[in-house]
């Protein structure tokens, strides 16, 4: 299948920068029967180093607060989802009225909102299946580009075949005996 | 029903107005008053004089029943045109079911009188000295509930800030305690195992080291190691954060009508009361303060701090986005002056005359109970005190607190 993920690569984001810390640490203690790879998080507490970081390098998931003093944590999303579409999102906040988690699912695609105070092992959970899930996805992608890629290789020795046949009527389906040998229908011959 | 008294030698009738009060078995009482009693019906008509009261009447009028009632007319001058002169009636305002106290009418009798003034008292029939003295301190109670009813609205406009002030320390320290628990069952596995390798005589000791140091590594000894102390700080520091919000709370919401004045640093006041602040404005406002060198003050901190919060909280609802808020201080002569300035939208000449009338509030309904700076108000005259606003619409405001060094009235308690 595909090659073997050596680490998940994670950014963290909350105005509290012991949060950040708290949360790196419960993702570096992740049960290793869930998920394949350790978790190579980064945590930043402000979100315009975050959006620079989303412009540099590629990551699998995105953790953010929503209530922020320098950003509004549904903008950031919506910022992370134009940088790195393929990356999953979840957020973490204390605020979850209706409003706010329709727009953080509909508008930015949310994968998961976890609600502050955490439980530790449900946000390991949570991580784990936002990262198997990027994984699945990905995963998808590569093998439908297979696919295509297969299937323009078929679809150019169809066309060779149909050259053939309108040049030469009859060369794409030869008949053989038991043999080997060419059948010919002599009455084909006939005709001319 | 009202009831009219009269002080003779000062020449201070009072009318008390009430309900229907029985006088029978105390006519001589009243008889030996040194003040005119007259007890009205509630359409104003006399139905009882003292002894004092119809001496008085007798000198305004010769009939005792007409000058009865020009003591307690509407028109005195109807009562005798010949009689008082110079005379400011208020009768109609006093008989509003007792809602006015104090003199109603003055008289000038030609003479050696002079001066008369009448006063209108509400009274009612049910043990009146009592009730009057349970009304008085009803309404100082009820003044302090609703001074604690005002503050507490404060705090319930502050809980949101407040709850999600406290709810993030609470996350790490929570979450911080189960890596702890993480960490120190790998510790324990460690233990157990060097105390394994100790009791174990097969092994050389190089094997010994490498089962241990194999591991150590398995469970990331060198990173708990590393990672302990700082998250055990952390959780203390939220810990500390916590209580410190707590304990904010509890200074600001305290109801102590006893605490008395005492010497009081002004900048700890503001400090504390930041902190609360800091919390509603969402980390969006910028406070500066400019605090000059300042004596201690005789004043009654938890008073200073429920005006400062009132301010404060009013300032961080009229800034927006890219608001500031300044606080200085300086000391002058016998008082110190404190500027609490922000840059938000300010009050036009019309709301600034009114925002230190009671329930006046431009905030929407429930938002405010308009006694914020009313309350504020009474809380800085009453420390002998002034309290000025200055505001331009769109510009922002000003409050400019002063408060003298010491109290006329009360001695400073500096061991309290």
């Amino acid at each position: 299948m595909n090659e073997r993920m050596t680490s998940y690569s994670l950014l963290v984001l909350d105005d509290e920068p012991q949060i950040v810390k708290a949360m790196t640490r419960v993702l570096a203690r992740m049960p290793s029967e869930w998920l394949d790879a350790p978790c190579d998080v980064r945590g930043f507490s402000d979100p315009h180093e975050a959006l620079a970081s989303l412009g540099e390098r590629s990551y699998d998931l995105v953790i953010s607060d929503l209530r922020m003093p320098l950003m509004n944590g549904m903008e950031f999303l919506r910022q992370s989802l134009d940088l790195q579409p393929d990356a999953m999102r979840i957020v973490i906040s204390g605020h979850a009225d209706l409003p706010t988690v329709m727009a953080a699912i509909n508008d930015v695609q949310v994968f998961r909102f976890i609600d502050k105070p955490w439980n530790d092992t449900e946000l390991q959970m949570g991580v784990a299946q936002a990262l198997r899930n990027c994984m699945l996805l990905r995963e998808n992608k590569r093998l439908a580009d297979v696919v295509r890629v297969q299937r323009s290789t078929i679809s150019k020795h169809e066309q060779a075949l149909r050259d053939l046949e309108a040049d030469s009527p009859g060369i794409t389906h030869v008949e053989r005996d038991e043999t080997g040998a060419i059948f010919l229908d002599e009455s084909e011959f006939d005709r001319d | 029903m009202a009831m009219k008294t009269s002080n003779e030698m000062s020449m201070r009738p009072e009318v008390v107005h009430g309900g229907d009060i029985d006088l029978s078995g105390a006519t001589a009482v009243l008889d030996s008053l040194p003040v005119a009693v007259i007890v009205l019906e509630s359409d104003g008509t006399p139905c009882f004089a003292n002894g004092p009261a119809r001496r008085l009447a007798g000198v305004i009028h010769s009939d005792v029943e007409q000058g009865l009632l020009g003591l307690i007319a509407a028109s005195p001058m109807a009562a005798d045109p010949d009689g008082p002169k110079d005379c400011e009636d208020r009768f109609d305002c006093a008989t509003e079911e007792g809602r006015t106290l104090g003199v109603v009418r003055q008289w000038r009798v030609a003479g050696e009188y002079g001066h008369v003034s009448v006063t209108l008292r509400p009274a009612r029939n049910e043990e009146r000295e009592d009730r009057a003295g349970a009304l008085e301190g009803k309404s100082a109670s009820e003044q302090q509930s609703l001074i604690h009813a005002e503050k507490l609205a404060t705090v319930g406009q502050l809980a949101a800030g407040m709850a999600h002030e406290i709810n993030n320390p609470i996350c790490y320290v929570q979450s911080n305690l189960g890596t702890l628990r993480d960490y120190l069952n790998k510790l324990f596995g460690i233990l157990e195992l060097s105390d394994q390798l100790v009791r174990d005589g097969e092994m050389t000791p190089q094997q010994r080291l490498e089962a241990l140091d194999m591991r150590k590594q398995a469970a990331d000894y060198q990173m708990i190691a590393e990672d302990l102390p700082a998250l055990l700080e952390e959780s203390r520091e939220g810990v500390e954060r916590i209580r410190q919000i707590v304990q904010n709370l509890r200074d600001f919401s305290r109801l102590d009508p006893t605490e008395s004045f005492r010497l009081f640093d002004v900048h700890r006041a503001i400090e504390t009361t930041l902190d609360i602040v800091r919390s509603l404005g969402g980390g969006r406002i910028r406070f500066a303060t400019y605090f000059q060198q300042l004596p201690l003050i005789e004043c009654n901190p938890t008073e200073l701090n429920q005006v400062l919060m009132n301010i404060l909280v009013n300032a961080t609802q009229a800034v927006d986005a890219d608001g500031a808020i300044e606080i200085h201080t300086e000391a002058s002569g016998d008082h110190v002056t404190l500027r609490i300035s922000d840059n938000g939208s300010g009050m036009d000449a019309a709301t600034q005359q009114r925002i230190f009338e009671p329930f006046f509030t431009t905030k929407e309904v429930g938002k405010g109970t308009g006694l914020g700076l009313s309350i504020s108000y009474g809380i800085i005259q009453k420390h002998g005190g002034r309290i000025e606003v200055d505001s331009v619409v769109g510009q922002g405001t000003t409050f400019i607190i002063t408060l003298p060094l010491r109290q006329a009235n009360h001695t400073a308690e500096a061991n309290t």
